[in-house]
């Protein structure tokens, strides 16, 4: 017991214990608040990158748009009337002439059909909803449910 | 504490707290004071973010085997942001130079901009060249003097620009008479004028969506996602449509007419395969639009014009007379070149007195004379059912913008008297449209039953393609009579041993030349000359109508728009691959 109060005297009596003591709750005080900041900093940082990739993301969404736009008029150009006309007639080909055609009988032939760019829409069938009650039942529901089960099953079966 | 240093603490605490009411004091002011509250939140608004509107891709146009007839092209608007600007004479002189815009013009509203604004616009539609060309100098610019600083150093700091989609057209001015054109409406929008742009603008444009977007990278949101406007497959062929305007243009020279129109239907199924008049616009320069239309001329003469179109109209005289059943193809009328309905003496065309004929021969000889009086046997109250049943006075309905109705004065009308039922008979008191014309004639190429005409196949969608089913637009004649004034129409022509005959096809057709009325009455120096025809006979694929407005090498429709018949049809056959007649029932007998 001696010992015990000889050895907590000492321990309150030394100076630079209590100085070790405050310098460590100053710099707990200080290092919580600087890690919490850190973190909150590093996380806005991120987010704000985030936020800044989305950004320029939409913009090179955009600019693609634009650029395929600008391919497929390129592509309409450069096939219009007067362009493969020109190619053809380059290319020392010539236009057919009425009489000039010789018809066939071509077993499988398909006329040539107009364009499909699109499926074509989807027959929409009337969709039944079989949702098990689990997921639309409130809690009192389920335990009135419960109770009603469990009393049937207490009075038993008919013989 | 050293007393040398306390009143130093001492200051520095004073400014601190007076730092502290001060910014209280603002505060307050926000709060207490709306007006500057108002201010504030108006700053802060205006610096947090903008309005950003989404404007879909406009859809696309294309024919009926996805030529693309319609689409989009980047284009450019430039501006500059007034805060960044440096130097307005480098800007101003670099867009004189590049874009040609008005040196002073860009200068005064660089150095005088509206209050509060931040950002002005200097020029619209900029090529993709042109910016390429203003980028590559920005940054020479930027290279060159981009270290010097000075009032005066050369700068195109806060000159911007924002890439938009523009209306094209890679056909130019193919087809434009359907197409019509996207130009932009009081207000600085685009909007569709004319045609198929017109009457499906708000399909074809797609909705906007305006959404706020925020500076603050850490409030930034997912764009929403606009659907394209929805894309157009037409009916007509680019090929027919080329080869009817190359004819178009071929008969306005030859002929010294003032306009030529030609369409061309499918009677099974009322789709118009070509629509081709006369004059046309490249697209591209749809600002032209006023030098090309002068005095009122309609953008399509097609279905905005209505005339009176002659002997043509016949055919749909006689159609109601058959299917009544007032007259047959062998009913035999004496002609003694005159006869007098309500009053008014009606002659032929030539004055003649052509005798004894059957309604072959009336309709061979195109003789007013005869179609008078079947007109006569039909009676008024009969007559004017029947052309109300063929559509005459009534708009069809076609998907185009800009058709007009025509006028069939009727009885019971103010300005309608009694001659006016022998006069209607062979196409003359009665305007109609081209169209209108086309497709009451369709319904004696395809066993009485008058189609719809229209121009859209089909409509692309949220990635859906929907199909446009042919509908019965009337059934004003029986299957029997059609196939008779066929048969009649076909044999006529091969009896006349007429300019509109095909070599290797049975062809059926009616000539018309109707003289123009003006205020002094009916000019006989100059027509409109139309020819109607159709084909094969026996399983028609295409009708054809010919409208040449005031030709100068003759007056008559046999002489000027019959011979166009046979050239359209020789296009057609190859074209539609229809083999000839022979061939085809060789083939069809194997």
């Amino acid at each position: 017991m001696k010992d015990i109060k000889a050895f907590k005297q000492a321990y309150l009596q030394t100076p630079w214990r209590k100085q070790i003591q405050v310098v460590g709750v100053f710099l707990l005080c200080l290092l919580i608040p600087t890690l919490i900041a850190s973190i909150y900093l590093n996380v806005t940082v991120r987010a704000a990158a985030s936020g800044r990739e989305i950004l320029l993301m939409q913009d090179e969404i955009e600019a693609y748009e634009l650029e395929n736009a600008d391919l497929r008029t390129q592509l309409g150009i450069i096939t219009s009337a007067a362009e493969m006309e020109k190619r053809a007639e380059e290319m020392g080909f010539v236009r057919i002439q009425q009489g000039d055609a010789l018809y066939l009988v071509v077993p499988g032939y398909t006329p040539r059909q107009s364009v499909i760019l699109a499926p074509p829409p989807i027959k929409t069938q009337k969709v039944t909803i079989a949702m098990p009650p689990d997921f639309s039942q409130s809690l009192i529901d389920l335990i009135k449910q419960k109770l009603n089960t469990d009393s049937l099953s207490t009075k038993g079966k008919a013989p | 504490m050293n007393k040398e240093n306390a009143w130093r603490f001492a200051l520095l605490g004073i400014v601190f707290v007076l730092v502290g009411f001060l910014i209280l004091g603002k505060m307050m002011s926000f709060q207490l004071d709306p007006k500057n509250r108002q201010q504030f939140v108006e700053e802060q608004e205006r610096f947090s973010g903008g309005w950003h509107t989404v404007y879909p891709a406009r859809g696309h146009i294309m024919d009926r085997w996805g030529h693309l007839l319609a689409g989009n092209i980047t284009m450019y608007e430039v501006g500059v942001n007034v805060d960044q600007v440096k130097n307005p004479h480098t800007i101003a002189l670099t867009l004189n130079v590049i874009l040609g815009l008005d040196y002073a013009k860009v200068r005064e509203a660089i150095e005088n901009p509206a209050e509060g604004s931040v950002y002005i616009v200097l020029d619209d539609y900029v090529s993709k060249e042109n910016l390429e060309r203003l980028k590559k100098y920005k940054e020479e610019i930027q290279t060159t003097y981009g270290g010097i600083e000075g009032k005066d150093a050369p700068s195109l700091d806060g000159l911007v620009w924002v890439s938009k989609l523009q209306r094209t057209y890679p056909e130019k001015s193919l087809a434009s008479n359907i197409l019509g054109f996207v130009g932009r409406d009081d207000e600085g929008k685009s909007k569709g004028y004319f045609g198929v742009e017109a009457n499906y603008d708000d399909l074809l444009a797609g909705l906007p969506v305006t959404v706020w977007v925020p500076n603050d990278p850490n409030r930034v949101e997912k764009l929403p996602n606009v659907p394209e406007g929805t894309s157009l497959v037409l009916t007509i062929d680019l090929e027919i449509q080329r080869s009817m305007e190359e004819v178009v243009d071929a008969a306005l020279e030859e002929t010294g007419a003032k306009s030529a129109t030609i369409v061309v239907l499918d009677p099974k199924t009322g789709e118009i395969l070509a629509m081709a008049t006369t004059p046309r616009l490249d697209l591209n320069k749809y600002w032209n639009y006023s030098n090309v239309f002068k005095d009122n001329t309609p953008f399509n003469r097609a279905i905005s014009e209505a005339y009176e179109p002659g002997s043509v109209y016949k055919v749909l005289t006689m159609a109601a007379a058959l299917d009544k059943g007032v007259v047959k193809p062998d009913t035999e009328f004496i002609d003694t070149g005159k006869i007098e309905v309500g009053g008014a003496e009606i002659y032929n065309w030539n004055l003649g007195v052509w005798g004894p004929q059957t309604m072959l021969g009336c309709m061979q000889h195109s003789l007013n004379v005869c179609l008078a009086w079947t007109a006569t046997q039909l009676g008024a109250k009969d007559f004017y059912a029947y052309m109300k049943a063929f559509g005459i006075g009534h708009l069809t309905g076609v998907d185009m913008a800009g058709e007009v109705a025509g006028r069939l004065k009727v009885p019971g009308d103010t300005d309608w008297y009694d001659a006016e039922l022998g006069t209607n008979s062979f196409g003359q008191g009665v305007a109609a449209t081209p169209l209108q014309m086309i497709t009451a004639i369709s319904a004696v190429a395809n066993n009485g039953k008058m189609m719809y005409p229209h121009i859209v196949r089909s409509i692309i969608s949220n990635g859906h393609q929907y199909d446009t089913e042919p509908r019965v637009l009337s059934i004003p004649i029986s299957v029997q009579t059609a196939v008779t004034l066929s048969d009649m129409l076909a044999e006529s022509l091969e009896k006349e041993a007429s300019d509109a005959l095909v070599e290797g096809y049975r062809v059926a057709g009616k000539t018309g030349t109707g003289e123009i009325p003006t205020p002094y009455g009916y000019t006989s120096d100059v027509t409109n000359t139309s020819f109607v025809g159709w084909g094969p006979v026996d399983d028609p694929r295409f009708v054809v109508y010919i409208w040449l407005e005031k030709p100068l090498t003759s007056i008559w429709g046999s002489e000027v728009a019959a011979p166009i018949f046979p050239r359209i049809v020789n296009k057609l056959v190859v074209l539609m691959n229809i083999p000839p007649d022979k061939v085809r029932h060789q083939l069809y007998g194997q």
